[in-house]
């Protein structure tokens, strides 16, 4: 059984991202949610886990409407930053984890049938959830 | 499905494909030819030639797919909710602004202090 280290939350707002790319993260209406990411950060790395679960929704852009899954574990070797219309921010693809992924996937799949399992789920859309990993 | 089903599906997919730089590009160059290449009916079109966000919106598209259309013309989401509210683009920024007042003292951590305030 794994040791759960952690579970770390971010509200989900665009201003967050366009603050970041705009270099805008001290501007002193943003400091204290960026002071709050710098600290998770480093606490999260001194927690030195083995592996981060991502959760996010997806912008349209893994799956379109005549296949949209409730809920997708991604197994893939790493997670592109999706091309949202702006073309991809600039951020290292994250590695990916496919036996933990196919691991969760088994395990779910024995527990409930309402999981959606995808080798399409390539494009990972809130590069500010997964900042800490690279 | 009924045609407006039909008509709905096919708006979301052309803005989907907007994913692809030569869509885009393509949807910069001549919107009406990019638009004609899908079923979208001539409600369809007429709200995307407008650019009418809400209207969009109440025929069911998704922010997610508007926002795309919106960085292949050049309109940020700013522009599309100042346009939602029938507001100018400095009236919504104060609008916004206002919000960010009135929500500030719920939005902060404890031990965390407001810009300019000790």
């Amino acid at each position: 059984m794994a040791k759960v280290v952690a579970g770390l939350g971010c509200s989900h707002a665009p201003s967050i991202a366009h603050a970041y790319d705009a270099g805008a993260s001290r501007d002193p209406g943003m400091t204290p949610l960026f002071d709050a990411f710098a600290q998770a950060a480093r606490w999260l790395a001194e927690q030195r886990p083995d592996a981060l679960v991502v959760i996010y929704n997806d912008h349209v852009d893994n799956y379109f409407f005549d296949a949209w899954p409730t809920f997708a574990i991604g197994i893939a070797d790493d997670f592109q930053i999706a091309d949202e219309g702006w073309g991809p921010r600039r951020f290292a693809a994250v590695p990916g984890h496919r036996a933990l992924a196919r691991h969760i996937a088994a395990q779910l799949l024995g527990w409930s049938s309402t999981t959606d399992f995808s080798r399409r789920c390539r494009w990972l859309t809130k590069a500010g959830a997964c900042r800490s990993c690279r | 499905m009924s045609a407006r089903d039909a008509n709905l599906a096919q708006i979301c997919r052309l803005l989907y494909d907007l994913r692809s730089p030569a869509n885009r590009e393509a949807v910069g160059a001549d919107a009406q030819a990019y638009y004609c290449r899908y079923a979208i009916g001539s409600r369809g079109m007429r709200l995307l030639l407008d650019r009418d966000w809400q209207g969009l919106v109440e025929a069911g598209v998704t922010v997610y797919l508007l926002t795309k259309l919106g960085a292949a013309l050049g309109v940020s989401l700013l522009e599309m909710g100042a346009a939602m509210r029938g507001m100018s683009g400095e009236e919504f920024r104060h609008f916004i602004e206002e919000q960010n007042q009135r929500n500030l003292p719920l939005a902060l951590l404890p031990g965390v202090t407001l810009p300019g305030k000790s």
